[in-house]
């Protein structure tokens, strides 16, 4: 991996965080990890997070065994068909490995695996051990690849050349590299788009793709949820891209415009007001009007519909208030969806917001919203004080941070195991939400015990 | 009779096998105050996090000494340094486990050598735990003897005192168990590390940072007084060993504690220590277990299972399934660590 191209995918154009050269410390994607701190995932973790949905092919990481095996079949993202991707596969190198080379087992690994389960693809994952011996992974990869005849792809982002967010990107430029642009689509429609950085998480896809379908709009490639490796080779064709939600695969979207001339949308699917947004940005990209009057038809319907749906849940949830803890787009993403449920979101993180995401962010949470830039489990128990919040929207790893400090939690994060997003997405939302919030074990573990009431 | 295959795959499928940092780590976090600290890139970090957090469904202090592709090509002295530095001066630890990693030993670190040149206010324990060899009970053990060779003080030797070396399969009820056994025995038992109050999930406001339980520094050094050494764990027989050189106090080893065989010979070592009976409610405890014996023999009784565990689980469980008339079929464990 040289470092020009490390370099040209943390600077990459199309995100916004290098748009205001005076902000300089805004730039998460060049932020490196420091030392004594706990900081999220790696460069491996990251290009893990992007790849492994495609469920189809089979994951091989290569590496010693802390790199997959503390890691493999964690991850939230659901198949409709395929299993294959969440077997865990690794070289887990030993000490003669590293002292010898590690070429030959790769090779030999890379072979049982396409003997024995035979997958659409293999994805070889390099991690940081055979990055700083110096193994030739994309040689072995292509040998391996003409011997036994199917696609395997090297993903070269070992962990150690950054964080998750540039892993992301590293993955996004094998697909470009290796997969997308090889294969013919068997027949398109009027209007085809991809999907770009939406992982099905919880199976979250399935409550939007259906919308699609009502609207007579292709989805041909998803990028990668539930994804199956011949629709990715194919995404070449289609007419539009959509990046969901995300910053991390701009420079993919950024790319297939340059090399393929397909536009891209920036959207979310989270919130009634975003999705609404969304589908009326299709239509309006496509200039059809029969597609506009669709659009309007189903936001009309599905908007009443909920409406119903979210009746019993409005009176629970109206006035709550809520820290949102989480990154980029999702700042304020997920605001919108909250409002729309009448939750006041009283602060929220923005360490890893642009400032386009902040200036909206402004916009939804008015004057009196706090912005929260960085700290840790203390800060942010601090602003919750502060606030006076009902309650933690975070991820995963704040969750007992919040529990021990006996505050009710929601996970928004991908190891979730609901979906959120859509329509239907929105009923779930509120359901876990007021789960969460209404919970009987609040009021129990508050009161004091026996020995702590004073004897009238 | 029994055969051993070695696999001769070149790739392994769905792993069972975690990391010795993974099990080093755990190790520390049996010390009240402390912080794991891995030397690696910051995912190293993030997984086992992660794995731990899930495991045991508690906050989990771990950090990162984040080395880039140039730190790990020039050397992560700079990083070590930086991170203790912060580490102290943010969470006020009263011990830093450092653990190598397959990516630190790649390049041959020289850990041992950069903490002779520092001065830290707080003692910074390193266990040399490279991913590439042994899995999380070496790197368990490895962290223990670090700690063992270290910290505890040599002093007159106090005749009811016990030290207890806990494997690293001893669940933290376990431990609690073990220490209410010595301690019915009129003995006071310093278990080391004692997951029992750190990762036994308790309810605790208010504290970020560093482990919440443990065994504490003060027991750790007066450990060294203990007349009586119980070390359970096949994996703990190294750390013993060095126990019985340091303080000259010889030591009894447990493969485990599971079974009556097992809890037989614990409970006659404990009264041959204390001088004591076999204090209530033991006898009808026992009774409890001879009677599920046998009503559970007919069951367990010619099954034939297979298991795939770390090693010292491995040995404890088949005993146990073996005593009750099972057979094991088959085996699955990681190869013991080059000693």
């Amino acid at each position: 991996m040289a470092q020009t191209q490390i370099n040209q995918l943390l600077t990459e154009p199309a995100c916004e965080h290098n748009h205001h050269h005076g902000d300089k410390k805004n730039r998460t994607c060049q932020q490196q990890a420091k030392p004594g701190t706990a900081q999220g995932g790696c460069a491996f973790d990251g290009a893990s997070i992007t790849l492994v949905p495609i469920t189809d092919a089979a994951h091989l990481v290569h590496g010693p065994i802390a790199c997959a095996g503390n890691s493999w079949g964690s991850r939230g993202s659901l198949s409709s068909g395929p299993l294959m991707f969440k077997t865990g596969f690794t070289t887990d190198l030993t000490e003669q490995d590293i002292i010898l080379g590690s070429e030959k087992r790769l090779h030999q690994s890379i072979g049982e695996i396409a003997q024995s389960y035979q997958p659409a693809a293999i994805f070889v994952y390099c991690t940081c051990v055979p990055a700083l011996t110096g193994d030739d992974i994309e040689a072995v990869c292509q040998t391996a690849s003409r011997k036994y005849k199917l696609p395997v792809i090297p993903v070269m982002a070992p962990g150690f050349v950054g964080s998750k967010n540039l892993g992301n990107r590293l993955a996004g430029e094998s697909l470009l590299d290796y997969v997308i642009g090889t294969g013919e689509p068997p027949q398109l429609g009027t209007h085809v788009i991809n999907l770009i950085g939406e992982y099905n998480i919880a199976g979250e896809l399935w409550d939007v793709l259906p919308l699609f379908e009502r609207l007579g709009i292709q989805v041909l490639a998803k990028m990668t949820g539930d994804a199956r490796y011949a629709e990715l080779t194919q995404a070449h064709h289609a007419h539009l891209n959509l990046v969901i939600c995300a910053k991390a695969l701009l420079n993919v979207a950024r790319k297939m415009e340059e090399n393929y001339g397909i536009p891209y949308l920036e959207c979310s699917f989270y919130g009634i007001q975003d999705l609404n947004q969304c589908l009326r940005q299709i239509a309006q990209h496509f200039q059809d009007p029969e597609l506009t009057a669709r659009v309007e038809a189903l936001i009309s319907e599905e908007t009443q519909q909920l409406e119903r749906d979210l009746a019993p849940y409005r009176p629970k949830l109206q006035g709550k208030r809520v820290v949102l803890y989480t990154g980029g787009v999702k700042s304020w993403s997920v605001i919108s969806a909250a409002q729309d449920l009448g939750i006041q979101v009283v602060a929220t993180s923005t360490r890893k917001s642009t400032a386009e995401d902040k200036a909206r962010i402004k916009e939804l949470l008015g004057e009196a919203g706090i912005m929260i830039e960085g700290g840790g489990a203390q800060e942010l128990l601090g602003v919750i004080q502060r606030t006076k919040a009902d309650m933690l929207i975070a991820g995963g790893r704040n969750q007992y941070t919040a529990l021990k400090a006996g505050i009710p939690f929601l996970d928004i994060n991908q190891e979730r195991h609901h979906g959120y997003a859509g329509y239907s997405g929105m009923v779930t939302l509120a359901r876990e939400l007021t789960h969460a919030l209404h919970s009987p074990v609040w009021e129990q573990i508050r009161q004091l015990a026996p020995w702590e009431v004073g004897y009238e | 009779m029994s055969k051993v295959i070695a696999t001769r795959k070149a790739v392994t499928v769905n792993p069972l096998k975690l990391s010795q940092p993974l099990g080093a780590a755990l190790a520390f976090l049996g010390i009240k105050g402390s912080i794991p600290l891995f030397h690696g890139s910051q995912g190293c970090t993030a997984f086992a996090k992660v794995l731990l957090v899930r495991h045991f469904r508690e906050v989990i202090p771990l950090a990162t000494t984040a080395l880039t592709e140039v730190s790990t090509i020039l050397g992560g002295e700079e990083n070590i340094k930086q991170s203790i530095d912060v580490l102290i001066a943010k969470a006020q630890p009263q011990l830093i486990g450092l653990c190598a990693t397959a990516l630190s030993e790649t390049r041959g670190e020289d850990v041992a050598g950069i903490l002779r040149t520092c001065d830290f206010p707080i003692p910074v324990i390193y266990a040399t735990t490279p991913d590439f060899c042994g899995s999380l009970c070496d790197g368990y053990s490895r962290a223990v003897e670090a700690m063992i060779s270290v910290i505890p003080q040599e002093g007159a030797l106090n005749t009811r005192q016990v030290t207890l070396l806990m494997g690293s399969d001893v669940t933290p009820g376990e431990v609690a168990d073990l220490k209410q056994l010595v301690r019915d025995f009129h003995l006071t038992p310093i278990a080391i590390p004692d997951l029992s109050t750190s990762l036994d999930g308790h309810w605790a406001e208010n504290e970020y940072g560093v482990s919440t339980g443990g065994t504490t520094l003060d027991d750790l050094q007066l450990a060294g007084q203990s007349a009586f050494v119980l070390a359970i764990g096949e994996s703990m027989r190294p750390a013993a060993k060095i126990w019985q050189e340091r303080f000259q106090v010889p030591f009894t080893l447990f493969q485990g504690a599971t079974g009556l065989e097992a809890s037989d010979r614990l409970i006659r070592c404990l009264m041959d220590w204390s001088g004591s009976p076999v204090p209530n409610p033991y006898p009808w405890q026992r009774r409890q277990l001879q009677d599920a014996m046998l009503d559970t023999h007919f069951y367990i009784g010619g099954k034939r299972i297979a298991l795939a565990l770390e090693p010292d689980l491995l040995g404890v469980i088949s005993h146990f399934l073996v005593s009750m008339g099972a057979e094991i079929s088959v085996a699955v464990a990681q190869p013991a660590r080059p000693s």
